[in-house]
This record gives C-alpha cells, sequence and structure tokens, in this order.
C-alpha cells in the first residue's frame, strides 16, 4: 500500500509539471494585459512599461516560463500582480474555507444520498423512489447560483437563521456560516449520490447471491445493508471521486454568491484582473486537488472491496 | 442567603455587562462591487472599491463642497488647504495649507514637503501611477515655509486642481515619511489625514477602518467604517436589504432600483450627478463607417428616450460629448431645432443610408465587454439600428480583454464608459484631441480617430485648456463641440448616474448629488 501511494505521488511531478504549462500558456494566450488592468484605463505607455519591467512581463516569454517553474516547484509562487500580496499566504488563508465546504457538501450527499438511494432501490416504484426521483430532478436541474439565492432569500434574508456574507470567524460561527453553501452544493451531490446508489444497488439486488440469501431466509436489512450494499458501495465511491472535482468547481459559484472567502474567488478575481500570479496558483492548487481526491478514491475502493489490489 | 446570592450575580452580570457597553461600536458597514483592492496607495488606487476606501483615508488640497460636484475656484472648499491662489495667467498657483493637521498613525503633522513629495511622486514616470499626465504640466514646485506650496507651470491652466488636487483622480496628499519608511509595503497600508485611519484588509473581504482622533474636521461619530468588496449583485442586494450593509453601490441593470424599492420602501437612494460619460465612439477609419452619410444614419436612428424607459431616474439625458452637469457641456436648449444629427428620425435615417448606397443597409462586427453596463448599451444601441436596416454582430469578450483590445484600434464601435472631472474639457483631451488617437505615442481614448480624419480641434482644445476668461472658454467649448458633433464621431448615450442606495439609519450629513467617491463619511452617523 505504502508504495502504491508513494509511486502515485511521484505520478503527480509530471502532471503538476503539465498543468503548470498549460497554465502558463493558456494565460498568456489569453487577450488583456495586466499591466492596464493594474494601472487602470488612463496608465501611460510609460506607467505600462515600468509595470511590466518590474513584473518580468518584458521577458521572453522562456524566461517567463523558467522563472515561474522553478518558483513554483519551491512552493513560492510569488505576489499577487494586482496589489502585491504574497500568494502563499493568500492560498493558506482561503484554502481550507474550499475545503471545508466541499467536505461538507460531499458529507451532506453521502449522508442524504446514500439512505435515499437505497430507500429508493428497495421500494422500486413506491413513495420513497417516486419521492426520490424527483428530488433528483430537482437537486439536478437547480443551477448552483440560482439555488444558493433562493436558500439566502429563505433562510438569511426572510428567517434570519443564517448568516448571509462571509466565511465566519472561529469554530461555531464557521459552522453557522458553511450551512447555506454547503447545503447549496450538497443538494446537487445527494441527488447525483442517491440516483447512482439507487442503480447501483438495484443491479446488485439482482444478483444471484441476493436470490440465493433470500430463498436461505436471510431478513432482507441484512441483505441490502450488509451484502448489496457494500458491493454496491465500489461504483458509488469512484462516481463519487469524480463528482467531488465537479463540486470542487462549483464551491467558486457558491463561494461567489455568498461573498465567502475561497479558492474559486480567487481565481475569479484573478482571471478578471489578469493576475497572472494567481491564477497561476490557483490552478495548480486545483489540479492538485483532482489528482488528490483521484489517489484517495482508488485507496478507499481498495478498502471497501478486497478483492481490489493496488499495484 | 438567596437575596446575597441574587445580589452577587446581578453584580457579576453588570460588571460582566458595562465593559460590553462601554466598547460597543458604531460601525457602518458598505458594499462596493468589486473583487477585490487594487491598492490603497492613491498612485496606484483604481476602480469604485479602491476609490471609496482611499477618500475615507486621505485628503485632498481642496474638493468640491460636500455631496456636489460644482467646480469652479469661486466654488471650491478647502480641505488640507486653507486658502488657495491662482495667478492672473494661471501659470502659478499657490496654496496655504491648514496648520495642526495630523497625519494617522503618529506620523505627525502635515506640511509643504508632504505636498510637493506627493506631487512629484504622482507626475515621476517610474512610480507608474495612471494619473501621472494629471501632473505633467508641473515644472517646478517651491516650498518657500513649512505651510506654503507654489506650484509653477509650464503653460497655463485654470483648472489644473480637478485633475491633480481633487477626489477620485489621484489627487491625495500622501506623508513623506511614510511612503519612504514602508516601501512598497505602502501599498496596502496606507497613512492619510482622513476621517478613517486604516486598520486592516481582509483580502477578497473588507477593508476595516476607524475613526481617526484627530481628524482635523473633528473625530467622526463612526467608530468604524468598513468597505466590503461584494461583487455579486444579488448577494450585494440581500446583504443590503437585510441589513447587513448600511449602504450599496447600486446594480446598472434595468429594473433593479424598482426591485430595490419594493423589497426596502424606505431605502435612500443617493445618485450623483454629473453622471458617468457613457458614448459609442464610431471608428471613422472603417468602412462603411467613413462616410458621413452613414454615420448619420446611424445618430438619427438611436432614441435615447429609450434608456430612461429601461433605467428611468438612474440616466438622464446627455447632448454633446458630456453630461449635463459637466462645466461647458451643451443644454437642450443649446441643440438647434432642426438640422441636428441627432435628432431621432429613423425614416431620415434610411434615407441617408441610401444616398450612401446602402439602401439595404450594412452589417459590422463588434466585440463589447460583458459587463453588464457595456453589454446593455450596446444592445439597446443594436436593437435600434436594426430596425433601419443596419445589423451589429456582436461578440462578448471579458472585461480586461475588451479594454486591451479596443486600445489596439481592433474594434468597430466603441462604447466606453468612463468618469472625468465634471470638466467638458477633459473629455476633449482624453477622446477628441487628434494626439490622444489609439495607436499614437502619446494616445489616451480617441477612440474615433477624429482629429486625423473628418476634422480637428487640437487647437482649439490648446486654446480652452489655457482660456482664463470664463465666458470666452464656455462659448470655445461649445463651438468644439458643435464642430464635432456635426461629423458624428460618436453617438451620445444617457449618462448614468452614480447610484448608491443606502438605509435610512446611516445618515451621510448633508445632501448627496455627487459620485460617492468624491466626498468622505466623515460627517456620517448612525440613526
Amino acid at each position: 500500500m505504502a508504495g502504491y501511494i508513494l509511486r502515485r505521488l511521484l505520478e503527480l511531478i509530471p502532471t503538476v509539471l503539465l498543468v503548470l504549462t498549460l497554465v502558463f500558456l493558456a494565460l498568456r494566450v489569453l487577450p488583456g494585459d495586466p499591466a492596464i488592468a493594474a494601472l487602470g484605463e488612463y496608465a501611460t505607455p510609460d506607467a505600462v512599461a515600468s509595470f511590466r519591467q518590474k513584473l518580468g512581463l518584458d521577458q521572453p516569454l522562456w524566461a517567463q516560463y523558467l522563472s515561474f517553474v522553478s518558483d513554483a516547484v519551491r512552493g513560492n509562487f510569488g505576489r499577487s500582480m494586482i496589489n502585491g500580496t504574497s500568494i502563499n499566504a493568500l492560498l493558506l488563508q482561503n484554502l481550507p474555507y474550499t475545503i471545508e465546504l466541499a467536505t461538507a457538501a460531499t458529507l451532506i450527499g453521502v449522508v442524504v444520498g446514500i439512505p435515499f438511494g437505497a430507500a429508493a432501490a428497495v421500494w422500486r416504484n413506491h413513495a420513497p423512489d417516486m419521492f426520490g426521483r424527483v428530488f433528483a430532478l430537482v437537486g439536478f436541474s437547480i443551477p448552483d447560483f440560482y439555488f444558493g439565492v433562493l436558500l439566502l432569500i429563505a433562510f438569511s434574508l426572510k428567517l434570519d437563521w443564517f448568516p448571509m456574507l462571509g466565511g465566519g470567524q472561529g469554530l461555531l460561527d464557521g459552522l453557522h456560516h458553511l450551512v447555506l453553501p454547503a447545503v447549496t452544493l450538497g443538494v446537487v451531490m445527494a441527488a447525483f449520490v442517491m440516483r447512482m446508489t439507487r442503480s447501483a444497488l438495484l443491479e446488485v439486488l439482482r444478483r444471484d447471491y441476493v436470490r440465493t440469501a433470500r430463498g436461505k431466509g436471510v431478513p432482507e436489512p441484512w441483505i441490502v445493508f450488509k451484502h448489496a450494499l457494500r458491493n454496491a458501495l465500489i461504483p458509488i465511491t469512484t462516481g463519487l471521486g469524480i463528482y467531488l472535482l465537479t463540486t470542487l468547481s462549483g464551491t467558486i459559484t457558491v463561494e461567489l454568491v455568498f461573498s465567502r472567502p475561497g479558492l474559486g474567488q480567487l481565481l475569479i478575481g484573478g482571471i478578471t484582473a489578469r493576475d497572472y500570479t494567481m491564477v497561476q496558483a490557483g490552478l495548480v492548487v486545483f489540479a492538485f486537488c483532482v489528482v488528490l481526491v483521484n489517489l484517495l478514491t482508488d485507496l478507499l475502493c481498495a478498502l471497501i472491496d478486497p478483492r481490489v489490489t493496488l499495484r | 442567603m438567596r437575596r446575597d446570592l441574587l445580589k452577587a450575580m446581578l453584580g457579576l452580570g453588570a460588571t460582566l455587562a458595562l465593559p460590553r457597553m462601554a466598547v460597543a461600536e458604531t460601525i457602518a458597514r458598505v458594499g462596493v462591487s468589486a473583487r477585490d483592492l487594487g491598492a490603497l496607495d492613491p498612485a496606484f488606487g483604481i476602480g469604485n472599491g479602491d476609490e471609496f476606501a482611499i477618500r475615507q483615508i486621505y485628503n485632498t488640497l481642496v474638493s468640491c463642497p460636500d455631496g456636489t460636484e460644482l467646480i469652479k475656484i469661486d466654488q471650491l472648499q478647502g480641505e488640507l488647504a486653507e486658502t488657495w491662489n491662482m495667478s492672473p495667467d494661471a501659470r502659478t498657483w499657490t496654496f496655504r495649507l491648514r496648520q495642526g493637521v495630523q497625519w494617522h498613525k503618529g506620523y505627525g503633522e502635515v506640511t509643504s514637503e508632504d505636498v510637493a513629495f506627493t506631487l512629484r511622486r504622482m507626475a515621476d514616470p517610474k512610480i507608474g501611477s495612471q494619473y501621472s499626465s494629471n501632473y505633467r504640466l508641473i515644472q517646478q514646485i517651491d516650498t518657500p515655509d513649512r505651510y506654503t506650496v507654489v506650484l509653477h507651470l509650464s503653460a497655463p491652466s485654470p483648472f489644473i486642481y480637478a485633475t491633480a488636487m481633487m477626489p477620485r483622480f489621484g489627487g491625495y496628499i500622501q506623508c513623506k515619511k511614510a511612503v519612504e519608511e514602508l516601501g512598497d509595503k505602502y501599498r496596502l497600508n496606507p497613512v492619510g489625514t482622513g476621517p478613517y485611519e486604516f486598520v486592516s484588509y481582509d483580502p477578497k473581504q473588507r477593508v476595516v477602518t476607524r475613526g481617526f482622533e484627530k481628524y482635523w474636521r473633528g473625530k467622526p461619530k463612526l467608530d468604524r467604517l468598513e468597505v466590503l468588496f461584494l461583487s455579486e449583485t444579488a448577494s450585494r442586494t440581500l446583504a443590503f436589504v437585510k441589513g447587513d450593509v448600511d449602504m450599496i453601490e447600486g446594480a446598472t441593470v434595468p429594473g433593479w432600483f424598482p426591485s430595490v424599492r419594493k423589497q426596502m420602501p424606505n431605502a435612500v437612494f443617493d445618485f450623483g450627478r454629473p453622471g458617468g460619460t457613457f458614448t459609442m465612439f464610431i471608428n471613422m477609419t472603417r468602412k462603411p463607417l467613413d462616410n458621413l452619410k452613414v454615420r448619420e444614419a446611424m445618430a438619427h436612428a438611436v432614441d435615447q428616450s429609450i434608456w430612461q424607459g429601461a433605467f428611468g431616474d438612474f440616466v438622464e439625458p446627455m447632448y454633446g460629448i458630456s453630461p449635463q452637469g459637466f462645466y461647458g457641456a451643451l443644454q437642450k436648449q443649446d441643440i438647434p431645432a432642426q438640422d441636428w444629427p441627432f435628432s431621432f428620425d429613423p425614416a431620415l435615417s434610411r434615407k441617408l443610408l441610401a444616398e450612401a448606397g446602402l439602401p439595404n443597409g450594412f452589417s459590422v462586427d463588434v466585440f463589447i465587454s460583458e459587463r453588464e453596463e457595456y453589454k446593455t448599451n450596446l444592445l439597446i444601441v443594436q436593437e435600434q439600428l436594426r430596425k433601419v436596416g443596419i445589423q451589429i454582430n456582436m461578440r462578448l469578450v471579458d472585461h480586461s480583454s475588451y479594454h486591451a483590445d479596443i486600445r489596439k484600434d481592433l474594434n468597430a464601435l466603441i462604447i466606453y464608459g468612463s468618469g472625468q472631472p465634471p470638466l467638458t474639457q477633459a473629455v476633449l483631451n482624453a477622446f477628441y484631441d487628434s494626439r490622444a488617437i489609439v495607436g499614437k505615442p502619446t494616445h489616451n481614448m480617441n477612440f474615433s480617430h477624429f482629429g486625423d480624419v473628418a476634422g480637428n480641434v487640437d487647437a482649439l482644445i490648446d486654446q480652452v485648456n489655457r482660456e482664463t476668461d470664463d465666458a470666452r472658454r464656455i462659448a470655445t467649448l461649445k463651438q468644439i463641440q458643435f464642430e464635432i458633433l456635426r461629423q458624428v464621431p460618436v453617438i451620445p448615450l444617457p449618462s448614468p448616474a452614480g447610484a448608491w442606495v443606502r438605509n435610512p439609519r446611516l445618515d451621510v450629513g448633508f445632501p448627496v448629488h455627487a459620485f460617492m467617491g468624491t466626498f468622505t463619511l466623515g460627517k456620517a452617523r448612525l440613526v
């Protein structure tokens, strides 16, 4: 297991290097000039030239690339081109908010989606299944942005149960601020997990060994939870891993709607302002998260199913 | 026993409560439509978010009276300057500073050295301020004593204060010692003399300031003022309606104002006027836009009243190249009753197109910023031009790309919104002087190529910039505008106000008829 993890972590190196290169090139291909974004529309040509020189943007592309990569591999993402803030400090400050949001949304997705999906499979074409289908349809249909605003209106503006802005300070306040954003993302994830659990469990419940167990008189809950659900968890876990990546992207929208700190805010702000250093760092961290989630998914699959071997 | 216990508990409760009551602060929160802070150094602050915060932290030498945009020299109010004087030839300016004004954070008293340092710093191309060109006329700065500053200009400039010594365009006086001591850190650690002292900056979230005890106009009634970055219109609006923020920047989306009014009927709407200049420049180097008849056809097809139907009070018609409230702007009564290229007349528009050899109209490719105010304006123009056979093929690009590409002369029709000092000559310098044509080394924002194509008013602009006689200056400004507008290098669009909405509990201290970044909240209080 340790060897496998080490190998997968080593595989990160070429992946991250590729990401660094693609991100660097993509940003340079985009139209727009960080100098104008930083200095404003009235900037004189002298001011623009001075800005570009100060940040090394007047250097040949290869020199900029080498400097960027050598700094990045040492974990130094430099300073924001727009306001000079340390990117590392910004990442350290913002990343926990995104991680806690994605984690909370996943928890909601799992805690709500798996039982609902199991119920829908067991009572197929009955009330729980009907309810589950409607829930899934609604979950998939409502865009994050719109759902977030609806939640804000209902639970913050009208009922005043939850705060409207920011990420909160301290554990309790932080959790209080986390509820609505997590529910916004979590409902969509729950819909996804529910659908996946339902179909995976239906598939397993048709297997011969389930029929045999039923024939032997094993109680139905035991069959479902002990035997069937465990086998169904393998595709669910894989799907969850994939969907978690979508959720990570979803945090961008949700952070904007709830004016919540996080990686998404950094990225969107960076893209708008052509803050190359900020976007580069944000995308590298996102890419790192993607690789890490994939690794964790593989490890979880091995843990759930002893037949899976990690080589 | 029980009574003693009760007394003890009450005593303890009172002890715990007292300090709380003593430290209860009055906090006002303001939501700006920005994703983050650019800088709190006036040399680099851009956009509404920066400008609003900077205005609370710093002072200028002079400013328009609180809540107004009255710009003539005899209308100004002194901030750090107690008196100011222009020589008859408008080449020498003398400012006498207010004594005893203190810098924040214990940096001592403001002196003429600070003023001279600021003006030199702003002008220095190596510093790279976007406002550096505003200071190019300052040839020499003398500081004969601790409280007197004398500026010697290379050319007469009766309005030098409007772009170099007033709010919004970099005219904030900076502390020499702090700038030198803090270096690059000064960008996010400002030291000013304004009503609010900088406390902290929480990236992407807020700037926190506190009322400055030694503010020269007296300690503000607000203990803290927080500027929150709320770029999403929906979140900003909901936070305002809920009462989490006391004042927010308005959104230039049709229907936004009635919607806020409905949700919060007692909300106070502050429309800052004169508004911004929103205009559509016609790139006269492109075919068929190089044909005057085609440009006239476009102008006759656009009805400004459409905007008022969509935006209501938020916009007002612009009759010339600058909003009505600008010094020297054309007013309704100045416009000829007949033979005016901008009168709405679709039939005449079609006739002119036919005369230009385009009886079936034409199509033109245009890219536009995805920002609401740009996109909406072009959509309204597009729909009106379509009715006379002119098809605008619109492509959305992000705002940064838009600004970069229009400066490369890549667009045929350029919608441009800008905040200028309320002077028509500032608009002329930026948009109609041939030296400002995009692509030239001295370029500014002349996107239409007026000056090289279809007429030239450079000499008249120079004349008006130097003119010290008010009546002659106004007459020349009108003459210039007619000369320009007859060539239709531009289609004026209605001028949007600088719109803010506030909770009635936040009393600014005076009626607001100006842009929010032009005055401070030093007199504000929560009622």
